[in-house]
């Protein structure tokens, strides 16, 4: 427990009200989630593999290359099961109870106490889920969306690394790392966060925990790497982001096959600066070509604008604690803010393969506690003797504030856009399955497409025309 | 100092707090459909094929809408002058060959001689790749310009 837990009495007001936030918000998200019907694309045909018995999935996703993710398919046909045929049901409502897990987790983290933190909660929630990082973990899904898995399982490490040790934390430790581990390999980002956490004082996992955990890491790499052999994911895969154009497989693999690492260098620094200042995003510079053709496309720059201003916050706190830091004492703000630095250098290293915006997104959701903390220590100055600086952190706020309300509004409106797409996508869905040569020729498999398509179309009616949906500020 | 910190917080969020009564009163009129957008909303097959809206015309197909019957659309889908339609010609429109495809993939017949006057009308609007689909063998000998005035005069009554 640190000084600001003992000396700060907890309002019991505070408490419902900044829960009451969070119900809002995972309401409204709830609420455009749920007008997506299952995707086609990166769905339907996982769920045509989830037939499969469930040993020989085992089997399948062990000895695969460049992929280890068994989790993933055992979640999947875990709730496939479950569902009986009821697939809208179980895999959008699973997404819904997974965003509503990860708000929980988010204010169990920040831990709002006073009405001055409560007025901060809306800040924090918008800063999480208007990242541009976090809309990949709802709009679309595989039909669970493991990203969103993944962050529940980091912020449930910070959870049990910040808490106070229990027994059973350290068991919870390592299953979490194992499930998140296996489901996608943001994952060891887990082992980051917990031993991050004790590096900054945190106490919540005992010293045998970190050991175990440790153990976990190095079984982990010796599975994947010396005796499946799974290997990592190869430049010929995707295409990706470089500069201000796109670089397919084929190019990718002339321009660095023989020397990738400046390439993987590449998409470790644009991950790093995506989260903090919104650019580049997918390793393309598209707010500054905006800006070199005279103006940029509305909805990046206001993420921009957004990440960069919650980032200049983040930097005054940082400034203001480091004597403090130098002596070794950390506050659970303190300890929120360094987890959120050990998590972006984590999780952009991981990135090294690939670069993405929802691969980032577990350093999103540690952004937007980081802002929390920082807002929470930094807001009062507002109230400083000095004019100028208060006058200029009063206007850095407001920024923030007015900002982050338009990101907001984004995710839902990429939200109806997807409800949208994915309507289109199933429409002409026979055109599709036979443009990716998918076979639907089985009974079993037709029946699948005519179920969800049904669903899609006539069970559950599109969605009205929304004009400020289509304005290029959110969009 | 804490109250007046409190409310510089608070008055900070307002905008957000804004922002999120905005999506969740967006929310509920969609669900009751009282959203001025929810207007908006193609009325029929046919006007769903004109506007391109994929997902609504299997919808009103499988709700019974036959795609070779003439429907009554509202003049701003097409133009005011193009208010009766079937929904194959308003397909037409749309500029989609998939939009086409789907129509008769979904258990729409059009004879041999109606497919001809897509065509032609399909030329009219100058989308020759949706003339291409409906007529691939031979080209139909059109009057330029009669297939569209057809249809404008089921409207205009000239």
């Amino acid at each position: 427990m640190n000084a600001r837990d003992i000396q700060v009495p907890t309002s019991r007001g505070a408490v419902v009200v900044s829960y009451g936030v969070g119900a809002l918000v995972v309401l409204a998200l709830a609420s455009f989630l749920l007008n997506i019907p299952i995707q086609v694309s990166d769905s339907f045909g996982n769920m045509l593999k989830l037939t499969v018995p469930w040993r020989d999935m085992v089997v399948n996703e062990f000895t695969q290359r460049a992929y280890l993710r068994p989790m993933l398919w055992l979640e999947l046909k875990a709730v496939h099961r479950l569902s009986g045929g009821d697939y809208y049901a179980w895999f959008r409502g699973t997404h819904v109870v997974q965003v509503l897990v990860l708000v929980g987790l988010y204010l169990h983290l920040v831990r709002p106490r006073t009405w001055g933190d409560a007025a901060l909660v809306p800040l924090g929630l918008a800063v999480l889920v208007g990242h541009h990082t976090f809309a990949g973990t709802v709009n679309e899904a595989f039909p669970i969306n493991t990203f969103m898995t993944v962050l529940i399982c980091c912020y449930a490490a910070a959870a049990l690394s910040l808490g106070e040790h229990r027994r059973w934390h350290d068991p919870l430790a390592v299953v979490l790392f194992w499930v998140a581990a296996l489901t996608v390999e943001n994952g060891l980002l887990v082992w980051v966060i917990v031993v991050g956490g004790s590096l900054v004082g945190a106490r919540g996992v005992s010293k045998g925990g970190l050991v175990a955990l440790g153990a976990s890491l190095a079984a982990y790499f010796a599975l994947r790497f010396l005796i499946l052999d799974v290997g990592a994911p190869a430049l010929s895969e995707r295409a990706s982001g470089y500069g201000f154009s796109v670089l397919e497989p084929v190019e990718l693999v002339a321009r660095f096959g023989e020397r990738p690492w400046p390439f993987y260098l590449y998409n470790i620094a644009t991950s790093f600066m995506s989260v903090l200042v919104g650019e580049p995003r997918a390793g393309l510079f598209r707010f500054t070509q905006g800006l070199t053709l005279g103006w940029p496309y509305p909805a990046i720059a206001m993420a921009v604008i957004a990440s960069t201003a919650a980032t200049l916050l983040l930097g005054v706190f940082l400034w203001r604690r480091r004597t403090v830091w130098r002596k070794g004492e950390f506050t659970r703000d303190d300890r929120l803010v360094l987890l959120f630095l050990m998590v972006l250098v984590a999780n952009a290293v991981l990135s090294y393969p690939y670069t993405k915006d929802v691969i980032m997104s577990p350093a999103g959701a540690f952004f937007a506690l980081a802002v929390f903390a920082a807002a929470r220590s930094v807001v009062p100055l507002a109230e400083s003797p000095a004019r100028l600086g208060a006058a200029l952190l009063l206007a850095l706020c407001a920024v923030l504030s007015m900002t982050w309300s338009v990101r907001l509004l984004s995710v839902h409106v990429e939200l109806w856009v997807a409800a949208r797409t994915v309507r289109d996508h199933w429409a002409y869905v026979h055109d599709w399955v036979q443009l990716q040569r998918i076979d639907v020729s089985g009974a079993a498999a037709a029946e699948l497409l005519d179920t969800l398509r049904h669903d899609a179309l006539v069970v559950r009616p599109p969605e009205g025309e929304l004009d400020w949906a289509k304005r290029s500020l959110f969009y | 100092m804490t109250a007046v910190r409190t409310w510089v917080g608070f008055v900070l969020s307002l905008p957000i707090v804004v922002a999120l009564a905005a999506v969740l009163t967006v929310a509920v009129m969609e669900r009751t459909g009282s959203g001025s957008w929810s207007a908006a909303r193609p009325r029929n097959s046919a006007e769903a094929a004109a506007m391109g809206r994929a997902a609504d015309v299997v919808r009103f197909l499988r709700s019974g809408d036959d795609a070779t019957r003439i429907y009554g659309i509202r003049a701003e889908i097409i133009a005011p002058t193009v208010r009766l339609v079937t929904t194959y010609e308003a397909a037409a429109w749309s500029g989609r060959v998939e939009m086409l495809r789907l129509l008769d993939r979904e258990g729409a017949t059009v004879d041999a001689a109606g497919r001809r006057d897509l065509a032609c009308l399909s030329l009219d609007l100058a989308q020759p790749r949706l003339a291409a689909y409906l007529a691939p063998e031979i080209l139909p000998a059109c009057e330029p310009g009669r297939a569209l005035a057809l249809i404008t005069a089921r409207t205009t009554g000239e």
